[in-house]
């Protein structure tokens, strides 16, 4: 069984993983959080329609997208999303160390529903994921189940 | 009245019988027995006077006085004796007699006067009926009193009331009318003088101003002296006879004119008229002009009908030739059938041949009854009218004759420009025929362009007789030129005349052509006659012998023109030959007025007239001055051009039809070792040159395939000392076709040059691939340097944001195990990494400045700084801070980088001043003498020391430590790089604790020398 306000952290450092893991927790952010550790990972757990028990599986409320990914990038996993029936509508925030121009452009083209720079400061860090959480799990409407077929 | 009148009666009678009484006793003592008579009287009188009643009353009274005074006893009313009674019985007696007898006598009186009044009045009454009935009123005239009487019908005559007639004279005066007045008194005063009745017709002037005619009538009356003492008469009204009189009158002078004016009408009209007055015609009147046109006397008889002995003789009448018997003759036909003859034509023959032709019209005259009483009838001399009639068809038919044989167009147009006839040379020309003009519109067929059209309706419309040419569209389709001359007639229909004028027309421009050609030939063109004596010249003519006008030309001889050596060429030579074969050419001279000769290629021909003699001769002279020149000046361009041709060091070469070599200049010789005379028209020529065959069949199919058309062509040949030259050939024959030549082309030995080329070429390559290789260590380097800033952006701030989160994971989970030195090395950890990340962050900023592509476009620098410093303010708003922005500056470069450069130079000036209580801030723009403006910021913040200046645009590099001033020193390179990108300078000014100034400009610019960077 997956939380409707489940939320995917696509992330390959274990670093940050467990620092945006912290800082979700020191936010007090209690939505459980599903770790994709590079983009396979990331969009099996997605397009895997049904659960162990065979019913019908949430998308998670929020994914969580580094672009910087093992086997299958950022970029190419939030392209797959998109190109998705089941998953287009998911909201997905990019949440990269990067702030090359291109990553921004690309992302954005590709239809990102955020971009977020990780801050060295783990002070705004944490800012950051509060604000990010606050938004997306709580502020914002998620976006309809669409039925498969 | 009546009882005035019956007391009045009854008085008489007391009164009588009173007076009877008192006459009695007065006179009873002369006469004793009459004293009875008195009362006699007195009843008599009463009883007259006031009838039977007051007769008895004095009867009474009578016998009551004879009985008291006269009868016994006087003074007593008694009688004493019967004779007493008796006397007074027949008293009584008696007087009642009276009384009876003269009431009787008095109604018979009574009914006399009755019976006449009566009479009378009747009388009266006719009278004035009668009197109304005729307009009529009765006068009376008193001559002795001057007293009028009118009866009312005259009162009414003269427009009075019944009654208001005043019965004087004046009055009746005053009513006449002032021309009458005299008349009437004249004709009143001879009836009185004479006895004779009066009678006058005069006017009366009514009050109303109405004027009315009456005859007044009267007869005087005389008194035994003879003496007129009264006049009366009657006055009657006679307007209306007076007016029917005034109209008769009319009428009679009316018909009086009439009878006047038709005789004078008949006297002077030139129309004959005879008059039959009996139905035989034994009598015809003439008036004048027919007797002259009979050339009778008009007194005469001029009936043919008339008896023997007053008819006339001296002519006779014919129609169509035959004699006319009188009976058909149309006066005498008309009077004997009573039937008018109209338009009978008559010939009048006379006795000597002359003839009058008359038009004829004869009407009955008819008598009371209607029965034919004589004719009347008119004679119309027409002799002049047939002659002209004759003498007008004649004419036209000379005139169609004409018309229709002219070779010349004649239209006759109606008032309205419409075609209403046209002759046979028109049909003729047009095509068109005169039917045709009826149906069809002759202007749209002549001429289709409307504007045209319209040109010449309205010339045909001002038909002033001026000739125009005109193009016409003939039936046929071609295009004609006409001349045209338009004449407007009395009626407003024009004629047009018109011919043909094409073929004159072309003759003309023709003639003007060639005229114009020999007026403006720049040769001699003179015509003289068979003696030699000029007739015309043209302009170069005269120009060349300086002959100045015209007047010179009459004494002008063609001999005159020339020196005298050229005349007699002419005259023995020239002359003959022309004259045998027409023409002769040769090369003469001319000579001018100055004494100067030209020279000339003369040409002289002589015309010959129809009988073969000359008419006239003419010459044309070239002057050949210039070709003489010319050929002299050929001669040596030829000359020069062969030198350089043979000398030039570019081969040149040319070959005939067969192939054969025909020019080989010394180019060629030098360069192929062989001589001219060697390769001129020899055989061998192509082997020696290219022995190896295959090369040789080689170069001779390519050259049959390009043809004599091409450039830059190498080709090796092999000269005589065997050495191989390489030659550049290029043919432009086809082009540029030399006679004699069938083909020609130019070499130049390019075989050094070649060789050259061989090892710069070897050079270029080896170059070539150089580049190529440093390139692509570029593209690589670049592109690795690329893989390694993403890879920075990626990768190289990950670790250190887990140092940080970690060592803040530390600080706050474990804080209680950790002491005061070991947090504050965490810190010093966490602040370590930040500001390796802020290091990396402008690393890559700076790497990125330097990748970006150039965009230019205008940027309002006034308006981006400006809200830069806003910015900044709002980030600051407690310092007290002065920005002096220059208004409207502006610069072309790449908006987004001069953002940079504006938010790092401010964010420096705002960070360095942060130190002052006060802070200037200027940013503006110096527009150099060569015109480059240099943007510069300034601050009055902690300034530098100008010996670290050349330190400022380097990266990493810091004139302050961290603490004083945060900042990683990276800023200003950012600048300088962009800067630089721009193509500009940029460059510091400052002075410690007094402030810094950076300058830039955004083109080229050399830095001030004073200036550090």
């Amino acid at each position: 069984m997956t939380s409707p306000n489940t939320l995917l952290l696509v992330e390959d450092n274990a670093d940050d993983e467990e620092l945006t893991l912290l800082a979700f927790e020191q936010g007090g952010i209690t939505s459980p959080v599903v770790v994709a550790r590079d983009g396979v990972e990331a969009l099996d757990y997605l397009f895997q329609p049904e659960s162990e028990d065979h019913s019908l599986k949430p998308l998670p409320a929020l994914v969580l997208l580094d672009l910087k990914l093992p086997k299958i990038n950022g970029l190419e996993v939030l392209q797959r999303i998109r190109s998705n029936p089941n998953t287009r509508l998911v909201p997905v925030v990019i949440l990269t160390t990067s702030d090359e121009q291109r990553d921004l452009i690309d992302s954005y083209n590709l239809g990102c529903n955020g971009y977020i720079r990780k801050p060295v400061d783990y002070d705004q860090f944490l800012n950051t994921i509060q604000q990010l959480g606050m938004y997306w799990l709580v502020i914002n409407t998620p976006p309809p189940l669409i039925p498969t077929v | 009245m009546r009882v005035y009148r019956s007391f009045l009666s009854y008085g008489v009678a007391i009164g009588s019988a009173v007076i009877a009484l008192l006459l009695s006793l007065w006179l009873e003592v002369i006469i004793n027995r009459t004293i009875g008579a008195f009362f006699y009287i007195a009843v008599a009188v009463s009883t007259w006077y006031g009838g039977k009643q007051p007769g008895a009353v004095t009867i009474a009274l009578s016998v009551l006085a004879l009985n008291y005074y006269f009868i016994p006893p006087i003074n007593q009313v008694q009688i004493s004796n019967l004779s007493d009674i008796l006397r007074l019985a027949l008293f009584t007696t008696v007087a009642l007699i009276i009384n009876l007898l003269s009431t009787n006598l008095q109604e018979s009186k009574q009914k006399i006067e009755h019976l006449n009044r009566q009479v009378a009045e009747e009388n009266a009454g006719r009278l004035r009926v009668a009197l109304n009935a005729a307009q009529m009123g009765m006068w009376d005239w008193n001559i002795v009193s001057g007293k009028i009487e009118w009866s009312p019908e005259h009162e009414k005559l003269f427009g009075l009331a019944p009654g208001t007639f005043d019965g004087s004279y004046e009055t009746f005066d005053a009513h006449l009318h002032p021309d009458d007045r005299e008349g009437l008194n004249q004709a009143v005063t001879y009836s009185l003088e004479n006895r004779v009745p009066y009678r006058y017709e005069y006017r009366v002037v009514w009050t109303d101003g109405t004027i009315h005619w009456v005859e007044g009538r009267g007869q005087a009356f005389y008194n035994l002296d003879g003496q007129a003492v009264r006049m009366s008469g009657t006055i009657m009204a006679i307007d209306e006879r007076k007016q029917a009189e005034a109209s008769i009158l009319q009428l009679n002078q009316e018909l009086q004119q009439k009878v006047t004016e038709l005789e004078t009408l008949l006297d002077v009209i030139p129309i004959g008229i005879g008059i039959a007055k009996d139905p035989q015609c034994h009598q015809i009147l003439t008036n004048p002009a027919f007797a002259q046109t009979l050339n009778i006397p008009s007194t005469i008889n001029a009936s043919l009908s008339a008896p023997d002995e007053e008819r006339p003789t001296t002519f006779k009448i014919y129609q169509h030739g035959r004699e006319m018997p009188p009976e058909e003759l149309p006066l005498q036909y008309a009077a004997m059938h009573g039937v008018e003859v109209r338009d009978v034509e008559l010939d009048v023959v006379w006795q000597d041949g002359t003839v009058v032709t008359l038009l004829e019209y004869a009407a009955p005259l008819f008598d009371e009854h209607g029965r034919p009483r004589g004719s009347i009838g008119a004679f119309l001399n027409i002799t002049e009218r047939k002659r002209a009639e004759a003498a007008f068809r004649q004419q036209q038919e000379l005139l169609q004759t004409i018309l229709d044989h002219i070779p010349i167009m004649v239209t006759v147009f109606n008032r309205e420009g419409r075609f209403q006839w046209v002759n046979r040379e028109w049909e003729r020309f047009t095509g068109w025929t005169l039917a045709d003009t009826k149906s069809h519109n002759m202007l749209q067929e002549f001429y289709p362009d409307p504007q045209y059209r319209d040109y010449v309706l309205n010339y045909i419309q001002a038909a002033d007789q001026s000739w125009s040419d005109f193009k016409t569209c003939l039936r046929d389709g071609s295009v004609a030129e006409t001349s045209w001359a338009n004449v407007r007639l009395s009626d407003g229909s024009s004629i047009g005349i018109g011919r043909d004028v094409t073929h004159e027309r072309e003759l003309e421009r023709e003639q003007k052509r060639l005229a114009a050609i020999l007026e403006n030939s720049p040769d001699f063109v003179g015509i003289a006659d068979a003696a030699g004596n000029v007739l015309w010249l043209n302009a170069a003519a005269k120009r060349l012998i300086g002959c100045g006008s015209d007047a010179e030309l009459s004494h002008l001889t063609l001999a005159d023109c020339q020196p005298p050596w050229a005349g007699e060429l002419v005259q023995q030579q020239g002359l003959p030959a022309a004259l045998l074969h027409g023409s002769w050419t040769a090369e003469t001279a001319l000579r001018h007025r100055n004494g100067c000769e030209i020279a000339v290629s003369q040409v002289l021909i002589a015309h010959r007239a129809a009988n073969g003699t000359v008419d006239y001769i003419s010459t044309v002279m070239q002057d050949i001055r210039q070709r003489k020149q010319a050929e002299e000046s050929l001669r040596l361009s030829e000359e020069q051009l062969r030198t350089v041709l043979e000398n030039m060091p570019v081969m040149l070469d040319a070959f005939d039809e067969q192939g054969n070599i025909i020019t080989w200049n010394q180019e060629c010789e030098r360069v192929t070792g062989y001589l001219a005379e060697e390769m001129i028209h020899s055989p061998a020529a192509f082997e020696q040159l290219y022995p190896d065959p295959s090369y040789r069949e080689q170069m001779i199919a390519n050259w049959a395939s390009r043809g004599n058309c091409y450039r830059n062509w190498e080709w090796n040949l092999v000269n005589k000392s065997g050495e191989t030259k390489i030659i550049s050939w290029s043919n432009l024959s086809d082009d540029y076709p030399v006679p004699g030549w069938a083909s020609w082309g130019v070499g130049v030995d390019i075989t050094e040059r070649k060789l050259a080329e061989y090892a710069l070429e070897q050079l270029n390559f080896t170059l070539e691939q150089q580049v190529q290789e440093r390139t692509a260590a570029l593209t690589l380097a670049n592109r690795e340097l690329e893989a390694f800033s993403y890879s920075v952006s990626h990768d190289l701030r990950a670790p250190l944001r887990g140092i940080d989160g970690f060592s803040k994971a530390l600080l706050e989970l474990y804080a209680e195990q950790l002491d005061d030195k070991g947090k504050h090395y965490l810190e010093r950890i966490r602040s370590g990494t930040q500001r390796m990340g802020e290091l990396i962050d402008d690393m890559l900023k700076l790497s990125r400045v330097t990748r970006a592509e150039i965009r230019r476009s205008t940027v309002g620098l006034s308006q981006m700084v400006a809200d830069v410093a806003r910015g900044l303010s709002e980030t600051q708003p407690e310092r007290s801070v002065e920005w002096a922005i220059a208004p409207n500056v502006a610069a072309s470069g790449d908006r987004g980088l001069l953002q940079i450069v504006v938010e790092n130079l401010l964010s420096n000036a705002w960070k360095f001043t942060s130190t002052k209580d006060h802070t200037a801030i200027a940013f503006g723009v110096t527009i150099q003498p060569d015109q480059t403006p240099v943007y510069f910021v300034k601050d009055n913040g902690v300034g530098f020391d100008m010996a670290y200046a050349s330190k400022l645009f380097t990266a990493f590099q810091r004139l302050h430590s961290e603490r004083e001033f945060p900042g990683t020193g990276v800023g200003l390179a950012i600048v300088e790089r962009i800067i630089h990108r721009h193509g500009g300078a940029v460059w510091a000014e400052g002075t410690l604790q007094h402030g810094a100034t950076i300058y830039f400009t955004l083109e080229r610019y050399e830095v001030p020398p004073d200036a550090d960077r």
